[in-house]
């Protein structure tokens, strides 16, 4: 028998599938890796403490990059922690303009997902087809806001812009082309024998593990738990629309593909359902002119595409927080990667790792 | 390169560079500095007044949180309500623990609050107990059975956070109610949804979201630290989600957590000096 | 080869005018170079994302001759996409020593050029010309694909402009 040697191998922090800038200390036995350490922290840019020097409005910029992929659930996140701790009331036109563009984020969010993981595992088109249909969404919330990426949209009290002309009239049409759409991915990709085989039966963690490591998102359906603070704590106005939570059945990364790519059509339904309810109206609350925010403490979370994403505000009754922490999901679901890795083949390292979806500036704050 | 060429290079894109760093955001950022720096001083003497209170206010009755911004309190009494609702419902709590039939009593006396005369007017209204008051009531007189139950300070609802029942311990009792929370069948506390921490400036607080999902519970955990001396028992043998979050707390917060299996420095490299997040941190490198 | 170029005739003359470019070895090996500038990816934070996008089909950087490269080894220009952390400097830096000569920096975005929205934090590099030279700044938080494009488009008439008129003209007369 062929005896092998422990080895360390470094993989980034400089690599094109580790999606940015995380490093992985992994030790390998052969080809079976025994241990993984990842070492983050490359993009800590301490938004945190910046906050605390900063008025409740100018806070919203930054939560733009810290998952940059999702930019108006992050915007929302910190918004609703502001409006629920001093009990404003938002018109119906601005949660209806803030759903929107948060569901459009999060087909967008998904479709960078599916496109480059698509791109680790070797597939070139795919990346190319998510990011043609992705511009379409990009070039709508330019025209609403003027920005591609970080969007600065919301506001406490309402949203930024009211959609122009027409605007809805493209959104619809974008989800209905969409949803056809969508048979264009799974022609594509989900009968395709070699992603089958690179992703099928990898990565299953338990519903346990899930659970204490605190995953959320996609990553902790896809074990079977029923999850989404949409439903499950109903801000904004999800409650009045129709949607499903898809779960997982196996948990491998197949499973995540599949639970994305349906979340996606659950996204464009949302959309839809909301195209037909809105209507004209203010698109600002009453707001005073100086948000001073009353003293207390405050914890919300809101469903990001990556996750529960949580914004913990402890005010001491100034315009500016004393203290703005952030739960970043993907900080909690790049947990259980070195669990995850233990004892599995090189060649899965990549694809274990995509199917987590982690943003590296979320991570690392 | 050498730098007269650099000064070429950035005549050549002279479209560029005028335009540069100038986005939206950064012009915020800087009419924000200057706000900041005007505001100094008024964070100062706001310290200052802090120091006195704190005395006042250990010897009354634990309240923790908002102590450090206690001056506010003062000029916010008319949005207060919420909060002080939220705090005199603490106060409830401990009542009604020591006499279990008090529980019924809406909670309006404005106890514990440091100024109170100033607050009596505004909290005559009785307010409605909160619909989480009877489960906290409960679930505090379980605690009140355990060992060292005498580091629970103080029970109370959040209301400003949708009625989020909260507790207050010290750091002692941490790791113990942790385990009690994480294993006990009528608890099952399995999931951290938020592993924050707070620098109060008199001292630490380690805040932690929990939420069962047997029961659909939230709980809120506040645990005091001592500033100086800033150690806790490491919770991540309990939570594994606690890992990263407690090498985060020590890199930034500069809390050591005790047993824990890896406590290394997790977001700055290891020769970092200070804990950023600590009100009173002096980065020592600001030129770069 | 025997020509002799006093034979041609007047149609012949202009015909070669036309077909046959005279020039010297820098300026053809300028041309060569800014017409396949392989950059390092080098994605940092989310400019990245807009990197990738221009990458993608809309924008198609390839038909620049631009193609990502992972490899510093093989690559001409390192794009730095992103919020440069002082844990990261290090890094870049070897990366960029890592690459083959003749080499070229381009800081996209407001945080590379500068530090931009953290320019008051703690952890943050303000502006990745302290640590490698840079040679094209590209604003914007984080800018359009376009500029990106636009970016490049500078850089590579940078590079024909130095091959033109050497190094020293650059210097400020």
């Amino acid at each position: 028998m062929l005896r092998t040697e422990e080895m360390l191998l470094n993989m980034g922090p400089q690599h094109p599938s580790t999606h940015g800038v995380l490093r992985l200390v992994i030790k390998i036995d052969g080809e079976i890796i025994r241990e993984v350490d990842p070492v983050i922290g490359y993009l800590h840019r301490g938004t945190e403490k910046l906050a605390e020097d900063l008025t409740y409005t100018q806070i919203i910029p930054y939560t733009d990059r810290l998952d940059y992929v999702s930019a108006m659930t992050n915007n929302y996140a910190v918004v609703h922690a502001t409006e629920k701790l001093m009990g404003l009331e938002i018109p119906e036109r601005a949660e209806y303009l803030r759903m929107i563009t948060m569901e459009l984020n999060r087909v967008a969010s998904h479709l960078v997902w599916v496109g480059t993981y698509l791109l680790d595992l070797g597939a070139m088109s795919p990346f190319l087809y998510c990011f043609q249909d992705r511009e379409t969404i990009l070039n709508l919330f330019n025209e609403l806001c003027g920005a591609r990426l970080t969007y600065n949209y919301m506001r406490v009290g309402g949203v930024k812009w009211d959609a122009p002309d027409g605007w809805l009239q493209k959104v619809e049409e974008f989800v209905l082309y969409m949803q056809k759409e969508l048979a264009t991915y799974h022609d594509l990709i989900s009968g395709n024998d070699i992603f089958l085989q690179r992703t099928r039966g990898i990565g299953i963690y338990t519903k346990e593990q899930a659970l204490s490591y605190a995953l959320s998102g996609s990553n902790l359906r896809v074990t079977g738990v029923p999850w989404d603070l949409r439903q499950h704590q109903s801000y904004s106005l999800y409650h009045q629309f129709q949607f499903e939570i898809p779960i997982g059945e196996k948990g491998d990364v197949l499973d995540k593909y599949h639970l994305r790519m349906q979340e996606i059509a659950e996204s464009l339904k949302i959309v839809k359902q909301v195209l037909g309810v809105i209507k004209e109206g203010p698109i600002m609350g009453k707001v005073p002119k100086v948000l001073r925010v009353p003293e207390g403490e405050f914890y919300t979370g809101v469903e990001s595409p990556r996750g529960e994403l949580g914004c913990h505000i402890v005010s001491n009754g100034k315009n500016k927080p004393w203290r703005l922490k952030f739960r970043r999901p993907s900080f909690y679901n790049l947990q259980i990667l070195p669990d995850l890795l233990k004892g599995e083949n090189i060649s899965n390292l990549v694809a274990i790792l995509g199917g987590i979806d982690i943003i590296l500036g979320e991570v690392d704050g | 390169m050498s730098d007269q060429e650099k000064e070429q290079e950035k005549e050549l894109t002279t479209e560029t560079k005028a335009a540069n760093v100038m986005s939206e955001e950064t012009v915020e950022i800087k009419s924000a500095s200057k706000e900041q720096d005007v505001q100094k001083p008024d964070a100062l003497s706001q310290e200052l007044k802090d120091e006195g209170s704190v005395k006042n206010e250990s010897a009354s009755e634990e309240q923790g949180i908002q102590k450090p911004d206690a001056p506010p309190s003062q000029e916010v009494t008319d949005e207060g309500s919420v909060k002080n609702d939220s705090v005199s419902t603490g106060v409830d709590v401990e009542n009604t623990v020591t006499k279990p039939q008090a529980a019924s009593v809406p909670p309006k006396k404005p106890a514990a609050t440091p100024r109170p005369a100033a607050k009596k007017p505004v909290e005559e209204k009785p307010l409605e107990p909160s619909r989480k008051q009877p489960w906290l009531d409960k679930f505090v007189v379980k605690l009140k059975d355990l060992e060292g139950s005498e580091y629970l300070e103080d029970a109370f609802i959040n209301r400003a956070n949708s009625d989020l029942p909260t507790l207050v311990v010290k750091s002692e009792w941490w790791r113990y109610l942790a385990l009690y929370l994480r294993n006990h069948p009528d608890c099952q506390f399995h999931y951290v949804q938020n592993f924050s921490s707070v620098d109060y400036e008199t001292h630490l607080e380690v805040v932690v979201h929990l939420f069962s999902f047997p029961y659909k519970e939230r709980l809120g955990v506040r645990v005091k630290v001592d500033r100086t001396e800033a150690k806790v028992d490491s919770v991540a043998d309990i939570w594994a989600a606690a890992n990263w979050n407690e090498r985060e707390a020590y890199d930034l917060m500069g809390i050591t957590f005790e047993g824990h299996p890896d406590l290394r420095r997790i977001m700055l490299t290891d020769q970092w000096v200070g804990h950023p997040l600590r009100k009173d941190y002096v980065p020592y490198d600001e030129g770069v | 080869m025997g020509v002799n170029f006093e034979d041609f005739s007047p149609f012949e003359e202009q015909e070669l005018q036309r077909n046959v470019l005279t020039t010297n070895l820098e300026q053809m090996k300028s041309l060569i170079r800014s017409n396949s500038l392989w950059p390092l990816t080098f994605g940092l934070a989310c400019c990245a994302i807009e990197m990738m996008g221009t990458g993608g089909s809309h924008y198609d950087l390839d038909r620049f001759g631009v193609i990502f490269r992972a490899s510093p080894r093989q690559s001409d220009v390192m794009i730095v996409a992103g919020t440069v952390t002082k844990k990261m400097a290090p890094l870049l830096r070897r990366l960029y020593d890592q690459m083959p000569e003749p080499k070229w920096v381009i800081a996209m975005g407001s945080c590379a050029t500068a530090g931009g929205p953290y320019i008051k934090s703690y952890s943050v590099v303000k502006g990745v010309d302290q640590i490698v030279p840079v040679d094209v700044y590209i604003p914007g938080c984080p800018p359009n694909p376009a500029a990106l494009i636009y970016g490049i488009h500078k850089l590579q008439e940078k590079i024909r402009y130095e091959a033109k008129h050497g190094k020293r003209v650059t210097i400020r007369e």
